[in-house]
């Protein structure tokens, strides 16, 4: 009964928040080490009341941020970069290990699990403006897993 | 649970019965692993120095099952991943048989992959995995013996390069023979147990 109510007051609070923003929850990056330059961000981004594009990432720790996707075909591992990914209204976009993720490059340092890595995510809107959200993700350990495993 | 368990009615343990010895009889005329297993199953030799500098050679490894990872450290999900999961796969084993199990990360990527940077890189995810590293014609030599794809994919500056790459491991039973080819969709659990059932021949 209370959760109900809860979840009610919930709705309300996201209903009453959602126009004009996105949300980002879960944002997690992976520990990288000393001479490793490379690693990835993933996140989920819920959509709000219209069509979004995420079209850019930027960081301070890193030289380039760019969205990959990573597919595997016929056991291949294959990555590439991708414009954009393009948001449904309410619809929830899962940045994950297999799947599409925020390439950071040319790492200035290394990332201790533990710390934090601050992202401005941009999305586009349908009439083309640009909105900027800004994510602090947690740095996880280098040894997990997709599905959260070893956090 | 006990309770809960007993007043199943007693055809439901037959039909899980029955279920199961479809599942065996299935797994019996594949061969009996889960992983795709090489027809040939050859004697596959390697001989590379690893991050700690001592030449390694596939003959000291007999009486092991051994797991080789063909990948890069600047991968950013699929060979952590991997590695990850073969790590939990081990861990699921009784320690005896874990013992018996060798983990190698060979380096696709020798200019990038520095020693130092493959032993902390192999350390994060096991301290008994070990990481192996030729030179650009030995990595190249060695993949195309064991069938592993790899290319360079240029980047937007010439440091940031990929590769593209076979994402299964290899497995060479304790007589050194290439048996088993493990896809990264295989579960953690059925991974245990074609390692098991290895190690027990
Ligand atoms: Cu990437």
């Amino acid at each position: 009964m209370n959760r109900h109510l809860i979840a009610l007051a919930w709705g309300i609070a996201v209903a009453c928040t959602a126009r004009g923003e996105v949300t980002v929850s879960e944002a997690w990056v992976r520990a990288s080490l000393p001479q490793q330059a490379v690693t990835g961000a993933y996140m989920k981004i819920t959509g709000d009341d219209e069509r979004l594009r995420l079209v850019g990432v930027t960081t301070p720790v890193a030289g380039v941020a760019e969205i990959h996707e990573m597919r595997i075909e016929n056991d291949i591992a294959r990555m590439g970069r991708v414009d954009g990914i393009a948001i449904a209204p309410g619809e929830v976009l899962e940045l994950r290990p297999g799947g599409y993720h925020v390439m950071l490059m040319d790492l200035h340092q290394p990332l201790p699990a533990g710390s934090e890595v601050v992202l401005e995510l941009a999305f586009e809107g349908a009439g083309g403006a640009i909105h900027r959200v800004p994510v602090t993700a947690t740095v996880r350990p280098l040894n997990t897993r997709a599905g959260g495993h070893h956090q | 649970m006990k309770a809960a368990r007993g007043r199943r009615p007693w055809w439901s343990r037959c039909l899980a019965g029955l279920g199961l010895a479809v599942a065996l009889a299935g797994h019996a005329a594949a061969g009996g692993f889960h992983a795709r297993e090489l027809p040939d199953a050859a004697e596959q030799p390697f001989r590379l120095h690893d991050a700690h500098g001592a030449l390694r050679t596939s003959t000291e490894f007999r009486g092991r099952v051994v797991l080789l990872f063909f990948g890069f450290t600047h991968c950013p999900d699929v060979c952590p991943t991997e590695l990850a999961r073969l790590a939990e796969a081990i861990d699921l084993l009784p320690p005896d048989q874990a013992r018996q199990v060798e983990v190698a990360f060979i380096t696709l990527d020798p200019q990038r992959d520095s020693p130092q940077l493959l032993r902390s890189y192999v350390a994060a995810f096991s301290p008994d995995f070990i990481a192996l590293r030729g030179s650009e014609e030995e990595t190249a030599a060695l993949a195309k013996a064991f069938r592993v794809f790899y290319r360079r994919v240029a980047g937007s500056a010439p440091g940031r390069y990929t590769l593209e790459h076979s994402a299964y491991v290899h497995v060479l039973d304790k007589r050194g023979r290439l048996r088993l080819r493990i896809p990264g969709s295989l579960a953690i659990e059925q991974v245990a147990e074609d390692l098991r059932r290895l190690l027990a021949e």
